[in-house]
């Protein structure tokens, strides 16, 4: 038995021998397999780590945050004397975010005892320098500055400058938006709650821990789905930087992975500095608000710095839900999870339970939410971009973090706003026009720089659709007419102001063989009339028969050198205004008038600064002398007859105070264009009204655009124009009817500026009033 | 000949002179407008935005003598923006211009100092210096000739009426 066991045992064994080799061979081929596949698992999995690494290092050093370009309007700068209302002063500390307290104590707080307001103004840095912050005195009299004076030193300042109003950012497509913070820069306690509160073992883990992972998976499984993440600050961080919002094991996967990374290669202060400026703590309109620098000024509109406990605790409590405990929309939330915080902070030792207890009884103290800034101006901020986009591109905008200051006022710029909205409605009403369907945009530029003021480009102001002021390229009518009697008081050709011009039926054959018979408005022949009269009523048939005298080549160049850039077109009708512009292409037109014949480009910029406010580029105030200044000043001085005795006479009785102003209405045939452009002391503005199809508006220059910029002008503060004089012109005294000179002082004469040498001879003797003998005596 | 070849020293000696708006300080003509505005209501300075103006001019110019001109630059526009019908405040920002070597510009804002300036004769005559010099650099012989011309009848007429002024 034994030995046939042995036998089959022997023959099992050598039956089984090479089955056991062939099975042996098998297996070990089978663990060759997997050792190989295992191998190249292991190489996939190592390539993908290193692929990970490279990623979260790239994004990490990197520190690719976009950081989107703030736009400032300009910064308010006081002196004694200056003309500014009390109202205006409180307007603009309330668009700075100043607090009004009782007793001021922090930059950004004011306060009024009587008539002085006294303030503490925040620190700025300009591309010209830096502005500490001031202790401040302010008292204004009669609507303008009384008195300025530094507290520190009782002493009278000269000059104040205030911090500029933030107007807006130019943010990513992504809608991030945040102010960069260092880690220095963040209050201690600030760091330690969000230790506290999202993760105690922040400092002692390696970017994950099996505690916090346990918890969460016994947690999601007893749910039967995921519930809880259980994440570390780095693995927060890293779910910030790249992932969606997709909770699958392939992702905690990633995470885990990346966050392993993540500490292996920096500090745990780097680690934290970022997740400070990553994290989502709110959301305003399509802006997303990241990271807890903007926060602070988001919530409670001031620096990190300044932050009280309670407040710090809110911030805190919101990245477990920014949404879900909005302090605005869920106040009770906010303040039970906030309170929470507090007392979790207190637990664990950070605050004291009295400071705890005394900052849970305390509000929310969250700002009111302004209505999301970006779009509080879209038609300048429009301006503005376009010209940033000549020298920058669209990803520095959005990402470089740059500090843009403009020339926006936002005083003049809210008084557009309210008076073109006003006149609107009113026109409407008037002139039983459809209900809002008229349209209208507006430009205002500082007279004396060019700088862009205001603008608007629909009667829906914070409607950031088709800008008018910059597109809507619509006939200009009669505001071309200045620059035919521009061309002529600037040519050779001895024409001056009083030069009298025939106004009589003009027939003109085109080169298309037709014949153009122009038109007086009221369809009347005044017979003579001296030039500035002719403009100053706006007069067609002479304004033609003096382009006609000119030639459309001499009138297009003039409104060259003007500024004028668009295609004219080179037909006699030019000199009615038969060219299409734009209103912010008219303002350039005008401003080189305003400016005594030097073009300065209009421009809503004055500088770019980079993130650490080191000047990138600035955008200083140029001239160029393109006609001559004698021409211009009688040329202005015949703009303000328009406005005086012309056509533009309801300004006078608009604004009820002399300004001297200097304009001229617009009006395209069938009245489907209403247009105003004109200058005071201190601004120029130009109005378009009008429909975006081009149907008739029942309205003239003179009973619609002009109605917006009389009040505009009266409600902005426009000073009188004072004009003075070039060297090389004189005036003298003219009789209005005959264009000749008289003695002086006759009561039917005025004085007219002419160059010099071009005056007229002989003098005459006074004419007496309806004498119209005389004018046939001496007719011209 | 002789003439053009002594152009470059009749230059010299005429623009050198008064060129350097550092050394110079014009006096500042008093707008009429702030001084009847000023009337019964305390010294003009106060009341208007003349001290703001020469404490900015005042810091303008440290900065330009360090070479700082574009900050100088802003600091004269800030100026610009208080008293912009000062030919004073235009002079300073031409004399920016001309240190800086843009010619171009500093002739034209010289030009618009001009413009304003009215009859006073000694700050024409420094306008016209900048003038006659930044044509002068820029190759333009023939227009800082006129601006040279300019100039001798302004020391002229300077000349004739300084006694009196004493």
């Amino acid at each position: 038995m034994p030995a046939r066991r042995a036998r089959s045992g022997n023959r099992r064994a050598g039956s089984r021998r090479p089955r056991s080799r062939r099975q042996a061979s098998r297996r070990r081929r089978l663990l060759r397999l997997l050792l190989i596949v295992l191998a190249l698992l292991m190489l996939v999995l190592a390539a993908y780590t290193l692929y990970l690494d490279f990623v979260i290092r790239k994004q990490f050093e990197g520190r690719r945050w976009a950081l989107p370009a703030r736009v400032y309007a300009r910064p308010l700068e006081l002196y004694p004397g200056k003309a500014f209302t009390a109202r205006r002063f409180e307007r603009e500390l309330q668009l700075l975010g100043y607090h009004r307290v009782d007793t001021p104590q922090e930059p950004g707080s004011w306060t009024q005892i009587g008539d002085a307001y006294l303030l503490i103004t925040r620190p700025f840095v300009f591309w010209d320098g830096k502005e500490p912050s001031r202790r401040v005195r302010v008292v204004f009299r009669n609507g303008r500055v009384g008195s300025l004076h530094d507290m520190d030193t009782s002493r009278g300042m000269d000059l104040l400058r205030l911090d500029p109003v933030l107007i807006g950012g130019f943010i990513t497509s992504r809608n991030e938006d945040r102010v960069l913070v260092r880690l220095n820069e963040v209050p201690p306690l600030l760091v330690r709650a969000l230790i506290a509160i999202e993760d105690r073992d922040f400092y002692r883990h390696h970017g994950i821990t099996l505690r916090g992972m346990a918890r969460a998976l016994w947690a999601n499984l007893r749910a039967g789905r995921t519930v809880q993440g259980g994440s570390t600050l780095t693995q927060q961080l890293v779910k910030n930087y790249f992932l969606s919002n997709r909770r699958t094991l392939w992702r905690k996967f990633n995470e885990v992975i990346m966050a392993l990374l993540l500490e292996l290669h920096y500090d745990k202060n780097d680690i934290i500095e970022s997740y400070m400026n990553e994290v989502y703590l709110g959301q305003d309109g399509r802006r997303a608000i990241h990271g807890f620098g903007l926060a602070s000024h988001f919530y409670f509109n001031r620096p990190l710095k300044r932050l009280r406990v309670e407040q710090i605790a809110l911030l805190v409590g919101l990245v477990k839900g920014a949404s879900y405990y909005d302090p605005r929309r869920h106040p009770q939330r906010a303040l039970k999870r906030r309170n929470l915080v507090l007392r979790e902070m207190a637990g664990r030792g950070l605050i004291t339970q009295g400071v705890a207890l005394a900052a849970s009884r305390r509000g929310l103290g969250v700002v009111p939410h302004r209505h999301s800034s970006l779009a509080r101006y879209p038609a300048f901020m429009d301006l503005v971009r376009r010209q940033l986009r000549r020298d920058y591109r669209e990803e520095d905008l959005t990402s470089e973090g740059l500090r843009i200051f403009t020339t926006l006022d936002p005083h003049v710029q809210e008084t557009a706003e309210r008076e073109l909205a006003l006149r609107i409605t009113a026109l409407e009403r008037a002139y039983r026009l459809p209900r809002g369907k008229l349209q209208g945009a507006m430009v205002i530029t500082r007279t004396s720089n060019a700088e862009v003021l205001a603008v608007i480009g629909d009667r829906r102001v914070r409607y950031a659709g088709f800008n008018r002021a910059l597109d809507a390229v619509r006939q200009v009518g009669s505001l071309i007419k200045p620059a035919v009697y521009l061309t002529a008081l600037a040519s050779d050709k001895g024409f001056t102001l009083a030069t009298p011009l025939r106004d009589s039926r003009l027939r003109i054959r085109t080169p298309q063989g037709d014949i153009w018979e122009p038109q007086n408005y009221d369809r009347r022949y005044h017979g003579d009339v001296p030039l500035y009269l002719s403009l100053a009523h706006s007069y067609n048939i002479p304004t033609v028969r003096l382009g006609m005298q000119l030639g459309t080549a001499a009138v297009i160049d003039t409104l060259r050198r003007l500024g004028v850039r668009r295609y004219l077109p080179p037909y006699p009708s030019l000199f009615l205004g038969a060219a299409r512009l734009s209103p912010i292409e008219v303002t350039q037109m005008y401003q080189t008038l305003a400016g005594g014949g030097f073009r300065t480009p209009v421009r809503a910029i004055r500088a770019v600064l980079d993130k650490s406010s080191k000047p990138l580029r600035r955008y200083p105030l140029t001239v160029e002398q393109v006609i001559d200044a004698r021409a211009v000043y009688l040329l202005v001085r015949a703009l303000q007859e328009v406005v005086r005795q012309g056509t533009a006479r309801p300004v006078v009785t608009i604004i009820g105070r002399p300004l001297m102003a200097a304009g001229k209405t617009g009006t395209t045939d069938d009245l489907r264009d209403s247009w105003f452009a004109g200058f005071t002391g201190n601004y120029l503005g130009v109005v378009w009204l009008g429909m975006d199809d081009n149907s008739p508006t029942r309205l003239t220059g003179a009973t619609g655009a002009l109605r917006v910029w009389a009040h505009v002008m009266r409600e902005a503060g426009a000073t009188p124009l004072r004009l003075r004089p070039p060297q090389g012109v004189r005036e003298v005294w003219i009789d209005p009817v005959t264009g000749q000179r008289t003695s002086d002082g006759c009561d039917t004469a005025v004085r007219l500026p002419f160059v010099t040498d071009t005056e007229p001879e002989p003098v005459v003797q006074c004419r007496k009033r309806n004498n119209k003998w005389w004018k046939r005596l001496f007719g011209l | 000949m002789t003439v053009i070849r002594s152009m470059p020293l009749l230059f010299v000696s005429l623009l050198f002179g008064a060129c350097g708006p550092v050394r110079e300080m014009p006096r500042v003509p008093v707008d009429d407008r702030t001084s009847t505005s000023a009337a019964g209501s305390g010294p003009a300075a106060a009341v208007t935005g003349r001290r703001a103006v020469l404490a900015l001019l005042r810091r303008a110019q440290a900065l330009q003598a360090q070479g700082k001109y574009a900050r100088a630059a802003a600091l004269v526009e800030r100026a610009l923006r208080i008293e912009p019908e000062n030919p004073v405040v235009w002079q300073r920002m031409a004399g920016i211009r001309l240190q800086q070597a843009r010619y171009r510009q500093a002739e034209s804002l010289a030009m618009r100092a001009l413009s304003l300036a009215g009859p006073e004769l000694r700050l024409r005559l420094t306008l016209w210096r900048m003038i006659a010099r930044s044509r002068y650099q820029r190759g333009d012989w023939r227009g800082a000739d006129r601006a040279v011309r300019e100039v001798v009848g302004l020391q002229r007429r300077i000349h004739q009426t300084a006694p009196a002024n004493r």
